[in-house]
């Protein structure tokens, strides 16, 4: 008999084995329950492959962006604020993959694993966003009929109050849209431009923090600079500039010097402490990313890629938090959308809103911010943004062909009611002063009064 | 009303669990226990006077530390000879090693008598029984499991007020009845398992627990056919408690093994015949407007059949091919059906009944090769199997054709989290099967994972208390069959609920107790037998005593 209960721990193998595999059901259940749950054919939450299920999205002011009644999924009934923030709020049908729609569906659907899909409501998770559907219809209409993208955060709480991006479309009725014009993406977050002259910013950064005397850097420019036997062009004949008349003035010749001067590794340090080379994430939302790769590349281009050119590409959202870097005292305040997701019964989830990410220290900030203050005072004129105290830079960027380049307006407002940092992007609108900078005054002078 | 049935829901969702995690808690306790004492049967005294004791009605003899009686000595064979009680007597026989019984050489099993001298390798010892009465072995006290019964009631009535509230519009009468009678039941066997002092509820617990499941699920998919579930499951337990009264004369049982496989084998003949299909496989038998699956009671006759075949009577390599026969020939007729969950079942249990009586680990080697060259072949024959094993792994690139059964199941279970939705709030049951085949989903959406985890944690259960069972079998029969039915259970259930979730292919099979059925729950209650058979200590015997002592 003693053989026989040995040999009966047989019965304790298949016992284990079939543990294990309880086990290995349970851990997939844990962690990609939430894909299983959210499948489009789960009749918990969708009806007809449409999402049924799920809490109201609200901005700032409490304005119901999209709501659930009866089983049906309605959007605000206004077609402008649709359409202004159909990339903050997604689609039903999960196009637009950067949307809270689909970027929070475990969240707006009130999905956890200990609960699936029930709430004692027979509704969804609630969630506020940071942003404003007012401001936002404001800054669609200022693009008008455009490509392009208008971001805006307050770089002391983090808050986004405009996310914009065009073309858009009205998510209560146009879906399955053409992909080619990249109606779905989200051109903040998923974008992916040449900077031009707006990467100054960094190159002056790194002078900044890296050149012993700034102030006595001074170089020739000649319309021009010949690079390694090669000709970099300037816009204008400059003559001997320092590193502030060197970007009121854009001069690219002093600046394409700066890089050389500073070298590769320095120049590309400060480029990825400010967020280049590095996926960025907004509310755990993956953006694109900006790239600066210059190790490779000969003198004229390493010249050209310090002013903006050669293969460098810039996200919109990174450089909103290098604006709110600059603005904050050399700490970027990180940007955040979701304000709270709450069930009837309370707050279920607070974001970890308000981190803070070091990127360069306060002198230069302070500097940067300040050569940035008389850009506008000097060059693009501060009437135009009366009362927002500016500091901006333009960029236009080239895109090879012979299509209009892009225009970038990036920047932010010192004035303590309108702590704004700003980035505005409009595709093939020359040059960075004139559309995008009209754009940016208009979105900005409406945007409401902080306190 | 809808507000009551909301508040009902959402208390009772936390307290179902609750009360799982504490009945699982309460039977381990239990388990623990309820140790029986071991009693000594017989003994083999030395010349010296070192008792050798036998707990159970067989026992080894040989050099092996596996050996009932351990004779650490070079010129003892490892199994050397068996002791046995037969037809009233104990009996010797050898295994191949030399064996003097009253100084005589013995060629043939021999009886042994109360006193005998057996000499082996010139080791003596003296024989001596122990005449324990069957009373007195039911004479120690076991703890008596009411507790676990009160909560396990608790949970059922919790239960069924859910379903109850949430059908209450148009409710079914028979709803509230079946969970009655479901308590009352088992409160009924519980007094009369207290008046015949057999109070053991080890394993009735998880199947009373899995039961209340099924009549749930039930309750929730297909109301009509409550009353017919409620049936099967008396007729289960009327034909449980037969078939432990059969298996009390195993001596009986190892005579009629011819008949018992005759029987089997001429019923899965005619319904690889007559048979027709549902769902795939072409097993159901159809008499007049009633039909049932033979292969169901198959599974009962592999245990029992396994069990006799490989009997005490280790020396008969007869019998051990006559069983490997009759397995290959039940096989042959499931291949014939279609059947594979079941031939997967059938092989896996027929192993591990044939490695509980082993001596030949050549054997068990060449039959698991033989199982893969046959499966080869299988795959090559029908394709609709390989298909089958092509969207294993793969099922939501199939998700609405070949994996959705799987899909749906995944998606479900997500959605029921770990405390449900509610019973008859899921949405799987509108899919095939759901209530047989994916029921493991059910559980998880409607009562939720913790409770479909108890669910499954109840066969683990049922798999360590046979493993209990067999060490304090009475003899080897009870721990060979009561561990294949333990294997069956455990493989058929992972059979189902891996298969649903795609960490196996999908094969269509039940989970026991809790899957709606006809044939397949009496079937599953007669496996129940082979534990409650089990649960019989070795009893004594008194014999006549030999002129020496
Ligand atoms: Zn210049």
């Amino acid at each position: 008999m003693k053989r026989i209960s040995f040999h009966s721990l047989a019965v304790i193998v298949v016992a284990l084995l079939f543990c294990a595999g309880l086990g290995l059901f349970y851990g997939r259940l844990a962690l990609v329950g939430d894909a299983w749950a959210t499948y489009p054919t789960n009749r918990h939450l969708y009806k007809d492959g449409h999402l049924v299920k799920a809490g109201e999205i609200t901005d700032r002011d409490g304005t119901v962006l999209a709501y659930t009644r009866k089983g049906t999924r309605y959007f605000h009934e206004d077609i402008r604020i649709r359409q202004a923030t159909a990339h903050t709020v997604g689609d039903l049908d999960g196009f637009v993959s950067t949307g809270v729609h689909s970027a929070f569906l475990n969240e707006l659907t009130g999905y956890d694993l200990i609960n699936g899909t029930y709430n004692m409501s027979g509704e969804g998770h609630d969630m506020r966003l940071t942003v404003d559907a007012d401001l936002s219809v404001t800054a669609c209409q200022a693009l008008g009929n455009r490509a392009g993208t208008v971001g805006i955060y307050n770089y002391k709480t983090g808050e986004i109050l405009c996310m914009v991006s065009t073309p858009t479309f009205d998510p209560a009725s146009e879906t399955g849209l053409a992909e080619e014009k990249g109606v779905y993406v989200n051109r903040l977050l998923s974008g992916s431009y040449a900077p031009g002259s707006i990467f100054k910013l960094v190159t002056a950064l790194s002078a900044l923090e890296n050149l012993d005397d700034v102030a006595s850097h001074r170089y020739t420019c000649a319309r021009g600079v010949t690079i390694g036997g090669e000709w970099l062009s300037c816009l204008g004949n400059h003559g001997k500039v320092d590193l502030e008349s060197a970007l009121v003035k854009s001069c690219n010749a002093a600046f394409a010097q700066f890089a050389l001067t500073l070298g590769r590794s320095r120049l590309t340090k400060t480029a990825e402490k400010v967020g280049f080379n590095q996926t960025l994430t907004m509310d755990g939302i993956a953006c694109t990313q900006s790239c600066y790769q210059v190790e490779k590349s000969n003198d004229i281009d390493f010249g050209w890629s310090g002013i903006g050119q050669h293969n460098d590409t810039v996200n919109p959202f990174q450089f909103l938090t290098f604006m709110g870097g600059i603005a904050g005292g050399g700490t970027c305040v990180w940007p955040y959308l979701v304000e709270d997701i709450s069930s009837f019964s309370g707050t279920v989830k607070t974001m970890s809103n308000g981190k803070r990410v070091s990127m360069m220290s306060k002198d230069a900030a302070a500097t940067l911010s300040d050569m940035m203050r008389k850009d506008v005072t000097d060059h693009y004129g501060d009437g135009n943004f009366a009362g927002l105290e500016l500091c901006a830079k333009t960029g236009t960027a080239e895109i090879g062909d012979q299509s209009t380049p892009h225009s970038w307006f990036v920047g932010f407002c010192r004035a303590p009611d309108k702590p704004y940092a700003f980035v505005v992007v409009v595709e093939n609108a020359g040059a960075g002063l004139g559309v995008a900078s009209h754009i940016a005054a208009r979105v900005l002078k409406a945007a409401p009064k902080w306190s | 009303m809808e507000t009551v049935y909301a508040l009902y829901l959402a208390i009772s969702r936390w307290v179902l669990p609750l009360l799982s995690c504490l009945l699982v808690f309460l039977w381990i306790r239990y388990f623990r226990l309820s140790r029986p004492p071991r009693q000594t049967v017989a003994r083999f005294v030395t010349r010296e006077g070192d008792p050798s004791n036998l707990y159970a009605q067989e026992g080894l003899i040989g050099r092996s530390k596996h050996c009932d009686i351990l004779l650490p000595l070079p010129t003892v064979e490892k199994r050397h000879a068996v002791v046995y009680q037969k037809k009233g007597n104990w009996w010797i026989a050898s295994l191949g090693g030399e064996v003097w019984v009253n100084e005589e050489y013995i060629e043939e099993e021999t009886i042994l008598l109360h006193g005998d001298m057996v000499a082996i390798a010139e080791q003596e010892l003296m024989f001596e029984c122990n005449d324990l009465e069957e009373e007195d072995v039911y004479s120690y006290r076991m703890p008596s499991g009411a507790l676990s019964l009160i909560v396990l009631t608790v949970f059922q009535l919790v239960m069924g007020g859910q379903i109850c509230l949430r059908f209450l519009d148009a409710l079914p009468t028979m709803l509230p009845i079946c969970f009655g009678a479901l308590v009352v039941g088992q409160w009924i066997y519980f007094a009369a398992t207290r008046l015949m002092h057999r109070p053991m509820l080890l394993a009735e617990l998880p199947i009373l627990y899995l039961v209340t499941l099924g009549t749930a699920v039930c309750a929730c998919a297909t109301p009509d056919v409550l009353l017919k579930q409620l049936f099967c499951i008396g007729v289960g337990v009327v034909g449980c408690l037969c078939l432990a009264f059969l298996l009390r004369y195993h001596e009986f049982c190892y005579g009629a093994r011819y008949v018992f496989a005759l029987i089997t084998v001429g019923v899965m003949a005619v319904t690889v015949v007559f048979g027709t299909r549902i769902y795939g496989a072409r097993n159901w038998l159809s008499i007049g407007s009633y039909s049932f699956q033979p292969s169901e009671f198959a599974k009962v006759a592999l245990l029992l059949v396994g069990g006799c075949c490989l009997y005490v009577s280790l020396t008969k390599w007869k019998n051990r091919w006559f069983f490997l026969f009759f397995c290959a020939a039940v096989m042959g007729t499931l291949v014939l059906m279609v059947d594979f969950g079941a031939i997967a079942i059938f092989f896996v249990t027929m192993l591990v009944i044939l490695l509980m009586r082993m001596t030949d680990w050549r054997l068990v080697t060449a039959i698991g090769l033989g199982a893969v060259a046959a499966g080869t072949v299988v795959l090559l024959l029908y394709p609709h199997i390989a298909d089958r094993f092509s969207v294993w792994t793969n099922v939501w690139q199939y998700a609405s054709s070949t994996g959705y059964q799987q899909t749906r199941t995944m998606i479900a279970a997500a959605s029921g989290g770990l405390l449900g939705v509610g019973g008859g709030n899921g949405t799987l049951l509108s899919v095939a099967a759901a209530d047989t085949d994916l029921v493991f989903g059910v559980l998880c959406e409607e009562w939720g994972g913790i409770i479909a985890l108890c669910a499954a944690m109840c066969f683990v259960a049922l798999g360590f208390y046979a493993v209990r069972l067999a060490r304090f079998a009475a003899c080897g029969f009870y721990a060979t069959t009561v561990c294949g039915a333990a294997v069956m259970m455990l493989f058929q259930t992972a059979l189902n609920i891996f298969g649903s979730t795609d960490l196996l292919p999908l094969t269509g099979v039940t989970m026991m107790f809790v899957s709606r059925g006809g044939t397949s729950l009496i079937a599953a209650f007669l496996l129940l037998a082979f534990f409650k058979a089990a649960e019989r200590p070795a009893c004594g015997l008194e014999t006549e005593r030999r002129r020496y002592y």
